[in-house]
C-alpha cells in the first residue's frame, strides 16, 4: 500500500475531546487475550467549494469481546462480524468509518507496519459501502492523534494535512507536514509561548466575524501574533463615525467608501504580506462554505440571534467560538459600560447553557430590530475585549498558562475596569451541554 | 424535543413525509415539497417548522427558497439552521393547539386572497 503526503486537497479531521476521551478510556480497556483493543469511530464529511475536506467525528463504537481472535502476530485481531457492523452502519447511515485503535505508550503515534499491511483494506471496504464519504484509520497516542484517509473516488490512503482533538487546549496534530521550531527574531519574545508556536500559529486558520470595533483590533493582534491564515467577514463600508474605534482605518478610507474588509486586509498584509485571506465583504451566512474550514472563530457582532447562528454553526463543525461584545447603557447616571468574552467549547456549555442567550432576550431584541440610531462605542472596551480574546485564543491555540477550562466567561465591568468571572459561571455548575451533543454534529445531506 | 404522536399523524396525513430535526436544544418538523398557495414561484418547497417561540414571533415556518408570485413581505434571507440556509418573512399568527393548523396560518403569509 503506498502513503503519499497530503498536498491538496487540505483534509482536517476534528474530533470533540471528550469523545477522544471515551475512545481512550474503552481502548485502554483489558481483554482476556488481545493485546489491544480496537473499535470503529463513524464521521461526517464535507467537501468545501475550495476543495478541503472537513470530516467532523461523532460516534464511537467498541469492538465486541467475543469479536476477538486469538493471534500472537498482532495487538489485536478481529473477526469479519466486528468489520462487518461497521460497514453496515456506514452504508445505512451513509457515514464514514474510521477503525480505530491505540499506541498507548506514544506521544505522537505512528502506524506500526502491521497497520500499514492490513489496515487499509479497512478502510477500503468501508469506502465500497459509503462512496461519498471519507472513510479511514484513526490512531490514539497518550498526548496526539494521527490518521489516514480514502477519499471519495480515490483508491490511496493519503495523510491528511491536520487532526484536531477539539477541546481546551486544543490538540493539533499536523500529520503530512509537522511543525517545525521557530526561528525568526520577530518571534523570540513570545517564543516562551511554546518551540513550535511560530509554525503553528503561521498554520491555524482563524475567522473573525465583524470587522469593526471589536474585530478590527483581534486581526490587528493577531497579525503583529505572527497568523497567517484568515477568513475575515463584514460588509459594511468605513463611516465617520467609526473613526472614533475601528483600528487601522484612515480618514481618507471615509471619502473613498473603504470596506472595512479591505481595511482589515491592509492591517494585516502590512505585517505578513504573503498572509492567505479567505471571505467576503459580505455577511458569514452570504459565504457559508468557507468559514466551515476555521480552526478557530472569533465572532466581533452585533446581536444575539447572529451570535446563536453562529455558535450554532461553529458547534456543527467542531470549531472553538469566541464571542465579544459590549453595551453602554445610557439610562442612567453615569452611565453603565459592560462586556463579555466567551469561550464556546464543542461538547461542553454553550451560549444558551451559560443563559447568556435566552428566549426571552432574543425575543426582546426581535422587538426592537429596525429601530434607528447607532449604539454608543468606544475604542477602550473595545480593545480591552479583543485583547481578552485573543489571550484566550493563543492559550487555546498553545496551552502555555496552563489553564484548561474549556468554558470560559469574562464579564467586563467598563464603570470599575474590571474584568471577572462572569456572575453566570460562579453559581454554575454547568458539566456538559444539553442544547448541542456532540452525537448531532457533522454536516447535514438534505 | 418530542411532538405527541398524535400530533405528527395529523401533520403526515396532512403533508405526507415529514421529519423531526433538532438543534440547539429546539426541535423543529421538516417538510420536504410542500406545496404553497396558488401563484406562488416555485410551487414547492422544502419548509421547516419551527412550532416554539422564536426572534419574537410564537412559531415561524422557514423555507427553502425566496418566493416570488405572492404578496410582498418583509423577507429575511440569512437564516442559518440545521446546516442550511432558510428564508422567513415576518408573519404573526394567531396561537393554534395543532400542529398542522399553525402551518396553515403560517402560509397564508404567502396565499394572494389573504389580506396583508
Amino acid at each position: 500500500m503506498l502513503l503519499i503526503p497530503m498536498l491538496q486537497p487540505r483534509v482536517v479531521l476534528r474530533i470533540a475531546k471528550s469523545l477522544t476521551q471515551e475512545i481512550e478510556k474503552d481502548l485502554k480497556r483489558t481483554h482476556d487475550f488481545a493485546w489491544e483493543r480496537v473499535g470503529f469511530s463513524y464521521s461526517k464529511s464535507v467537501q468545501l467549494e475550495n476543495g478541503d475536506w472537513i470530516v467532523t467525528i461523532f460516534d464511537y463504537q467498541p469492538v465486541k469481546d467475543e469479536d476477538y481472535v486469538p493471534d500472537e502476530s498482532c495487538g489485536a485481531h478481529i473477526n469479519a462480524d466486528a468489520i462487518q457492523v461497521s460497514l453496515q452502519r456506514a452504508y445505512s447511515d451513509h457515514i464514514g468509518s474510521f477503525h480505530t485503535h491505540m499506541h498507548e505508550l506514544s506521544n505522537s503515534p505512528g502506524f506500526s507496519g502491521t497497520d500499514i499491511e492490513s489496515l487499509p483494506e479497512v478502510a477500503m471496504a468501508a469506502q465500497r459501502y459509503s462512496k461519498n464519504e471519507v472513510h479511514g484509520l484513526l490512531l490514539l497516542g497518550e498526548k496526539g492523534l494521527n490518521a489516514l484517509v480514502i477519499l471519495p473516488g480515490s483508491k490511496e490512503l493519503i495523510e491528511p494535512e491536520l487532526v484536531v482533538s477539539v477541546g481546551s487546549p486544543l490538540s493539533l496534530n499536523y500529520i503530512s507536514k509537522p511543525l517545525t521550531p521557530g526561528k525568526t527574531d520577530r518571534y523570540d519574545r513570545q517564543s516562551f509561548l511554546g518551540k513550535y508556536t511560530e509554525d503553528l500559529f503561521k498554520r491555524v486558520k482563524v475567522a473573525v466575524v465583524g470587522l469593526g470595533g471589536g474585530g478590527s483590533h483581534v486581526v490587528q493582534q493577531l497579525a503583529h501574533i505572527g497568523f497567517q491564515n484568515y477568513i475575515l467577514y463584514d460588509s459594511d463600508i468605513v463611516s465617520d463615525s467609526n473613526l472614533n474605534r475601528l483600528v487601522g482605518a484612515k480618514n481618507k478610507d471615509v471619502e473613498n467608501k473603504t470596506l472595512k474588509f479591505e481595511v482589515s486586509k491592509r492591517v494585516i498584509l502590512g505585517l505578513q504580506p504573503i498572509a492567505k485571506i479567505e471571505g467576503k465583504p459580505c455577511l458569514w451566512q452570504e459565504d457559508i462554505d468557507t468559514i466551515k474550514g476555521a480552526d478557530i472563530v472569533v465572532g466581533c457582532v452585533d446581536g444575539l440571534a447572529t451570535r446563536r447562528d453562529l455558535e450554532s454553526e461553529c458547534r456543527r463543525y467542531l470549531i472553538p467560538y469566541i464571542d465579544i461584545g459590549m453595551d453602554v447603557y445610557t439610562g442612567y447616571d453615569p452611565p453603565k459600560m459592560f462586556g463579555q468574552v466567551q469561550l464556546s467549547m464543542p461538547g461542553n456549555p454553550c451560549m444558551n447553557c451559560t443563559g447568556y442567550l435566552s428566549d426571552e432576550d432574543l425575543a426582546e431584541e426581535a422587538d426592537k430590530y429596525g429601530v434607528g440610531g447607532g449604539r454608543p462605542q468606544v475604542v477602550w472596551p473595545n480593545a480591552i475585549l479583543a485583547s481578552t480574546a485573543i489571550g484566550i485564543l493563543i492559550d487555546l491555540i498553545t496551552g502555555w498558562s496552563g489553564d484548561n477550562r474549556p468554558l470560559k466567561y469574562l464579564d467586563y465591568l467598563g464603570n470599575s475596569g474590571l474584568i471577572e468571572e462572569s456572575i453566570h459561571m460562579r453559581h454554575s455548575q454547568l458539566r456538559t451541554c444539553r442544547h448541542y451533543p456532540i452525537s448531532n454534529c457533522g454536516p447535514i445531506k438534505w | 424535543m418530542n411532538f405527541s404522536e398524535e400530533q405528527m399523524t395529523k401533520l403526515k396525513r396532512v403533508f405526507g413525509d415529514v421529519k423531526v430535526l433538532n438543534e440547539g436544544g429546539v426541535g423543529y418538523i421538516y417538510i420536504p415539497n410542500l406545496h404553497l398557495p396558488e401563484g406562488c414561484k416555485p410551487e414547492l418547497v422544502d419548509v421547516l417548522f419551527c412550532p416554539t417561540a422564536r426572534d419574537g414571533y410564537s412559531s415561524r415556518l422557514f423555507l427553502s427558497e425566496r418566493i416570488t408570485g405572492c404578496p410582498t413581505r418583509n423577507w429575511n434571507s440569512n437564516v442559518r439552521i440545521l446546516d442550511r440556509t432558510w428564508h422567513a418573512v415576518s408573519w404573526r399568527i394567531p396561537d393554534e393547539q395543532q400542529l398542522y393548523e399553525t402551518i396553515m396560518y403560517h402560509l397564508n403569509a404567502f396565499d394572494t386572497d389573504v389580506a396583508a
